[in-house]
Formats: C-alpha cells, sequence, structure tokens
C-alpha cells in the first residue's frame, strides 16, 4: 500500500475532513447549535458543509442571513421558526451587530427554544471570545463548538465540481501576464451577443455593483461577464458576501 | 432579488497577482469556484499577438525596450502612441 493510499484513507476517515459531517455525528438529535471559527476566511466553505451535511443540498437564499438591523433579525427568526418544512437556518457574523442587538438576539433565540423548536439553527462567529459567544455558552438550549481552524481546506469541493457553475477565476503566476487578454479571447461572437466588464477597484460602490449586475439579465446566456478585482483593502468581506451570493446562492 | 436558476451566462473572475496569491486566498469564495485557470506570464509572452502596426501599444514598448538595451535612445526618435 503506497503512502498516498494510507494518507487518503487516513483523510476519508478523519472528522477534520468535513466540519458539517462531524456537527451533525456529534450532536445527533440535539441541532440547535452554535458555531465559532477563529477567522473570516472561512466561513462560506463552514456554511456550505453544515447545510450540505444536514439537507443534502445548497443554501438557499432565505437559509442564510447577514443581519444589521433589529428588524431583520426578528424578521429571519420568525420566518425560520414558521417555516413548515424544519429547514436549517444559519445567521452568520453576529458578533459585529451592536451589543445591544447581540443581547435581542440571545433573548429571542432562548425564548423560541423554550417552545421546544424542532427547526435547526446555525449560529456562525470569527470571534470565539465575543460577546454574544459568552452569552450563549450559559444557554443550554445551545451546543457551542468553537475551534475549528485545524479543519480541512476544502471539503465540499466534490460537490460543488457537481454544480454546474458556470464560472471561472482566472489567476496568473506574475502580474501582466494578460488574464484580461485571455478572457477577452474567450468572447464567442456566434455566441456571446455582449461583453461585459466590472472592474472592481478599492472605491467601488456596492449598491451600483448590485444595480449592473441585476440589469444585465443573466439567464440569457449570451453575455460574457468579465469581473475584475484589483486589489483592495477596505471592502474583502463585503464583496465575499455579494460573490457568495451572486455565484452560489444565485441572488443579490 | 432571486434568481430562479443559476446563472447561464459565462463568469469570469479576473483577480489581481499577490504575493503567495494572498488576495486570492483572502476572498474565500474564490478557492471554492471549481474551474480555475493558471495563466503563466512565461507561456502567454509567447502567445501574445502582436499587431504590425507601428503604433501598436506593444511595439512602442518593444521599440523602446529594444533601443534601451541597445544603447541608442539618446540618439534615435522612438515612434510614439499618438
Amino acid at each position: 500500500m503506497g503512502i498516498s493510499t494510507i494518507i487518503q484513507r487516513l483523510a476519508s476517515n478523519s472528522r477534520m475532513k468535513d466540519i458539517g459531517f462531524y456537527i451533525s455525528t456529534a450532536l445527533g438529535s440535539n441541532k440547535h447549535f452554535i458555531f465559532s471559527t477563529p477567522t473570516s476566511l472561512r466561513i462560506y466553505q463552514y456554511l456550505l458543509s453544515i447545510h450540505f451535511s444536514f439537507e443534502d443540498a445548497l443554501p438557499s437564499s432565505n437559509q442564510t442571513f447577514y443581519c444589521t438591523t433589529f428588524h431583520e433579525i426578528i424578521s429571519f427568526l420568525y420566518r425560520f421558526v414558521y417555516c413548515p418544512f424544519n429547514r436549517l437556518s444559519s445567521i452568520f457574523k453576529v458578533e459585529s451587530l451592536s451589543f445591544k442587538l447581540q443581547s435581542h438576539l440571545v433573548d429571542r433565540v432562548n425564548r423560541l427554544y423554550k417552545k421546544s423548536l424542532k427547526a435547526v439553527l446555525s449560529m456562525i462567529f470569527c470571534d470565539a471570545n465575543s460577546f454574544i459567544s459568552s452569552q450563549f455558552s450559559e444557554s443550554s438550549y445551545i451546543y457551542l463548538m468553537r475551534d475549528f481552524d485545524i479543519l480541512d481546506n476544502l471539503p465540499h469541493s466534490h460537490i460543488l465540481n457537481n454544480l454546474e457553475l458556470n464560472v471561472t477565476v482566472v489567476k496568473s503566476d506574475d502580474t501582466g501576464a494578460c488574464k484580461s487578454y485571455w478572457i477577452e479571447k474567450q468572447l464567442n461572437t456566434k455566441i456571446h451577443e455582449e461583453y461585459v466588464n466590472f472592474p472592481i477597484l478599492d472605491c467601488f460602490n456596492i449598491a451600483k455593483l448590485n444595480e449592473e449586475l441585476y440589469k444585465l439579465n443573466l439567464h440569457g446566456g449570451n453575455k460574457l461577464v468579465h469581473l475584475t478585482i484589483y486589489v483592495i483593502i477596505d471592502y474583502y468581506e463585503m464583496l465575499d458576501y455579494i460573490l457568495f451570493n451572486f455565484m452560489i446562492l444565485g441572488c443579490l | 432579488m432571486v434568481f430562479k436558476d443559476k446563472v447561464a451566462n459565462p463568469i469570469y473572475i479576473e483577480i489581481s497577482n499577490t504575493f503567495n496569491e494572498y488576495f486570492y486566498n483572502e476572498i474565500s469564495v474564490l478557492p471554492m469556484m471549481p474551474k480555475n485557470k493558471i495563466i503563466f506570464a512565461a507561456d502567454s509572452i509567447q502567445t501574445i499577438d502582436i499587431g504590425t502596426d507601428i503604433k501598436d501599444k506593444v511595439q512602442v514598448v518593444c521599440n523602446y525596450l529594444e533601443n534601451l538595451d541597445k544603447g541608442y535612445l539618446d540618439e534615435l526618435d522612438i515612434h510614439g502612441n499618438n
């Protein structure tokens, strides 16, 4: 048996392979959990992994939520509670809310679970030492999991391979390697009616980008869309969120 | 707005080159995409289509570099793109 075979077998049996699988087997029937990661880099990977393990499907846009206001939190929780299918719902980046909103969220979730909910709620943080994390650690309704930074990098890649996403990420080993030129060469005038280029710079306007993508009507299959992401400093997380919504959840 | 189906149009996301692919890894959605195209600068320079027009941008740069190598820059007028 070769060393590569041994490593493959070890990896396939390891709990580190797939966080969603680990959570679903570790929790059993107790399915209300908070999941804390020390870094924001892998939030979407964990989110997909959890959804695939529980539901064997991609999350939809109304199952995942990035809350910013009190009304959004309440509407999300009620939508989650009264959903007839007991689907898994996820809130992420809750530690970026104000203390007041975090307290409201803790209070509402505890109140809802007192009514013996059957739905599955996951919450994902980046900061295990955040205020809301300490609040939920005292709750008997929520199972708090933390420190999963040692997990495997891409447990869900085999799933995404089957999704037939029509998205290609173009990168290069050096600057000036003609990436734009290569993309422009992919334009086939017999198939594509239009070539659309969106440069994303440090001063990019999120609302404008959303509006432009919306106007494109991307279901016709006759446009070639080229997003150029230059090195930006300020809007990593928002860009990550928009791209996740746009490419994987299929919404804006 | 929610799409009824997944996006049908081909989308190409070009990501700027940074040291150790730092920027590519920082946007966590990008490494998740199954289709990745890595362009090697050494290969693409071999295949680049340089126009024969003397005012072509690539021609201007090549002309400049050639004359810089030969040390003729102080003696010759280089064709500019104007």
